[in-house]
């Protein structure tokens, strides 16, 4: 039985050299004169403090992003109950004011239907009966608002408009 | 010593070193692995979900913006079987406030489907339920805070809308209705199902709060204002069924069209339906004709038809008004005989008198004499055999036989111009009468005035089917008919408005042969004469009469009476009066 004693290879003997190289360089610092030790270690403790800093300014980022986002969705989930309790009280409006209810209340109020015998027709000059239907707001206009400008002059005029009106003469 | 301490340090701090290395090389190694696309997969796949949007189905409303058809919230009520903490208490409050069966729910809770982590209770549950059940569960969950026994956590109540019908059995047999999965059946919900259900999304929802988007706008459903009016339609219905009542009559129509535009005011059929309750559907209609029959189910339509037999041979310049003909008592054509419906003889008769007395005779000898090409050139204008278009699902077509079919015998010819061997339904027949109340001008019958989509609303046009005959001709034939009400008295006539009008008694055929005792009574009249606004067909299935006069021609004059007050319109003198001032 033979055993064959571990081979190190070249490229491992040239890693370990260089490992060795740099703990060298590493027990070299600690040697160091203390005032560029210090230097060392204050340049080090600002790299930190910078990278926390950094850390904390993402965290805070990302917290507020997370608060936008939950606040996104908990608006939508709020946009989409409304909408419902639009319907519902839309649908509830008109069972209120259904066929069958009106015709209930008109009899339990005592009122008749009307007959033709009930009926007088007189002229009212210039009334012209409307018989079309709109459900929708035309009045509304909604392009007209959003096609104003909100601005009407840019920046640099602003800025002129505002230099000439100082630099004008005050009243008498 | 301190020799011994740096180089176990350095062994150590290479330990560390190649650890290190190591896990930066494994980081990297599976980045590039071939189970990467795998792993950025999985992650994508628990990072959101896929959510559908579905818009809010679009409303209905009748021609003064009255709600027809609304959405409601109802409750979907499920349970994360995870955090269910005592199923008892569960099965419980869904078997006393849900009337579900205690066994069936406690079981499916202890015995889940494998891998099922949410379960559903039960849907469509309408808000006062849900919202009780969450009462309970917000009290159960205060009062046995430390204890968890009784709790109902672990239920969850997801709401959506579902479809609903403030009016209840109001123009059910024009609307239609939507079932649970939210697809139309029937009527105005069938037909313009995809303009009302609108377009779903799907929308990619991520899960965590930083990567959260608005979700997309889905724009609703488009809303549909419909040319029926309430008022109108609950006279209609409520004269309809007291029809039936009075006259046992086994079905009945009633429909009210404006003969200048072709809206539908109202359309009534037996018998109507909770569209509320439309699972009921099955144990009120035998067949789906059976709906609305106005356009699905057609018939023999009787001496109705008479009107465009007499529009044809006047505008064809057959016959005037005053052309006479000497009734026999029966006329012979294609090999057979036809004979007036009381087989008398009626002597000389013009062609007023013809309409007056309703004489087969006459009519087949009209027809007759304009010969088979001309006949059905005039019927095929008047759109027999066609169906009209109405906006309506399920419209039949009716039938009309002409030379070359197989089963068209030169008999027909005399017979179908006064009303049998035709099918015919009475939208049908009111688009083709909507000629002569309309100067010539044939109206497409429609339920649509307009639709409101993105705040705009888009009307709809009056549309112009065809012009069957000339507008002299429809005036004549109009007039002809309201002399003819005049001339015998009829049940139809309205004091102070001048009408035009006729009956139609059709008998039933069952097995080929025409049975004495079985009927169908209908009218078709319009008015007032000068300036039409109004045009009605009644039809009544068999009812306990022998003549369509003495049972549709009451029901005709009750609804026109009732028309004139809720559409304002002023009788003919006073009309006339005031166009003078």
């Amino acid at each position: 039985m033979t055993a064959s004693a571990p081979v190190r290879s070249r490229g491992a003997r040239r890693t370990f050299a260089a490992y060795l190289e740099a703990v060298s360089s590493l027990d070299a610092g600690f040697s160091l004169p203390p005032a560029l030790r210090q230097q060392w270690l204050v340049m080090f403790a600002g790299a930190v403090a910078i990278l926390a800093v950094l850390a904390g300014l993402y965290l805070d980022v990302s917290s507020r992003a997370a608060i936008s986002g939950r606040d996104i969705q908990s608006l939508e989930l709020a946009i989409a109950a409304n909408e419902r309790s639009n319907a519902d009280l839309e649908t509830q409006l008109a069972s209120l004011l259904s066929n069958q209810t009106f015709e209930a209340r008109a009899v339990a109020l005592g009122y008749q239907p009307l007959t033709r015998d009930d009926l007088d027709y007189v002229l009212v000059p210039g009334y012209i009966p409307d018989n079309s239907v709109h459900l929708t707001m035309e009045s509304q206009q909604e392009g007209r608002i959003a096609n104003e400008p909100a601005f009407q002059q840019s920046l640099l005029e602003w800025i002129a408009q505002q230099l000439e009106s100082a630099s004008a003469p005050l009243p008498q | 010593m301190k020799n011994l301490y740096r180089s176990r340090a350095r062994i150590l701090a290479a330990i560390f070193a190649a650890l290190g290395f190591v896990i930066l090389i494994q980081i990297v190694r599976i980045q590039y692995s071939s189970q990467a696309a795998a792993f950025l997969q999985q992650g994508d796949r628990y990072s959101g979900e896929f959510r559908t949007l579905y818009p809010e189905r679009g409303q209905i409303y009748d021609r003064h913006g009255f709600l027809l058809a609304g959405n409601k919230t109802v409750y979907e009520v499920g349970v994360s079987l995870r955090d269910v903490k005592n199923p008892n208490s569960v099965a419980l409050s869904m078997s006393v406030v849900l009337n579900m069966d205690y066994d069936t729910v406690y079981n499916n809770l202890i015995n889940p489907p494998e891998g099922l982590v949410y379960m559903v209770l039960k849907d469509y549950v309408p808000s006062q339920q849900a919202l009780a059940l969450k009462d309970l569960q917000a009290q159960l969950a205060e009062q046995y805070q430390k204890t968890g026994d009784p709790s109902l956590a672990g239920l969850s109540f997801n709401a959506h809308l579902q479809r609903t019908y403030p009016e209840n059995t109001l123009g059910s047999n024009a609307l239609g209705f939507v079932t649970l999965e939210g697809r139309g059946y029937f009527g105005v919900e069938e037909k313009y199902n995809d303009l009302l259900a609108g377009v779903p999304a799907t929308v990619w929802v991520p899960e965590s709060p930083n990567r959260a988007e608005e979700l997309p706008q889905i724009p609703k459903g488009s809303d549909l204002i419909l040319t029926l009016d309430r008022e109108v339609q609950a006279a209609v219905e409520q004269i309809l069924n007291d029809a039936l009542t009075e006259t046992n009559a086994q079905a009945g129509t009633i429909v009210v069209m404006n003969p200048k535009n072709g809206e539908i005011l109202a359309m009534a059929s037996s018998p109507q339906m909770n569209l509320n309750d439309f699972s009921n559907y099955t144990s009120i209609y035998h067949n789906a004709s059976e709906f609305n029959r106005a356009v699905s189910m057609q018939y023999e339509p009787g001496s109705v038809i008479k009107i465009l037999t007499m529009a044809a041979a006047i505008d064809s310049g057959l016959v005037a008004p005053g052309t006479t003909y000497l009734d026999t008592g029966f006329y012979e054509i294609g090999g057979g005989y036809v004979y007036n419906w009381d087989r008398g003889a009626w002597g000389v008769q013009d062609m007023t008198g013809c309409l007056a007395n309703s004489l087969n005779i006459c009519m087949a000898r009209l027809a007759d004499l304009m010969g088979q090409d001309t006949y059905y050139t005039y019927m095929r204008r008047f759109g027999l055999g066609h169906p009209t278009g109405i906006d309506l699902a399920g419209e039949s077509s009716g039938r009309l036989k002409t030379p070359g079919d197989e089963d068209w015998y030169q008999i027909d010819l005399g017979t179908n111009a006064f009303g049998q061997g035709v099918a015919l339904t009475p939208i049908q027949l009111m688009t083709a009468a909507s000629a002569l109340a309309n100067d010539g001008k044939m109206v497409y019958p429609h339920l649509l005035y307009g639709m409101v989509s993105n705040g705009h609303q888009y009307d709809t046009p009056t549309q112009i089917l065809g012009t069957p005959i000339s507008p002299q001709s429809a005036r004549t034939v109009s007039e002809m008919l309201a002399a003819a009400m005049e001339r015998n008295q009829s049940l139809a006539r309205l004091d102070g408005y001048r009408l035009a009008g006729k009956t139609g008694t059709a008998q039933i055929p069952e097995n080929g042969v025409y049975q004495p005792d079985a009927i169908n009574a209908s009218f078709i009249g319009w008015g007032p004469l000068d300036d039409p606004q109004f045009m009605i067909y009644v039809w009544l299935e068999r009812p306990e009469a022998d003549w369509a006069s003495y049972v549709a021609t009451p029901v005709f004059h009750t609804v026109a009476e009732k028309l004139v007050v809720l559409m304002k319109i002023p009788p003919d003198a006073v009309r006339q009066q005031l166009a003078g001032q």
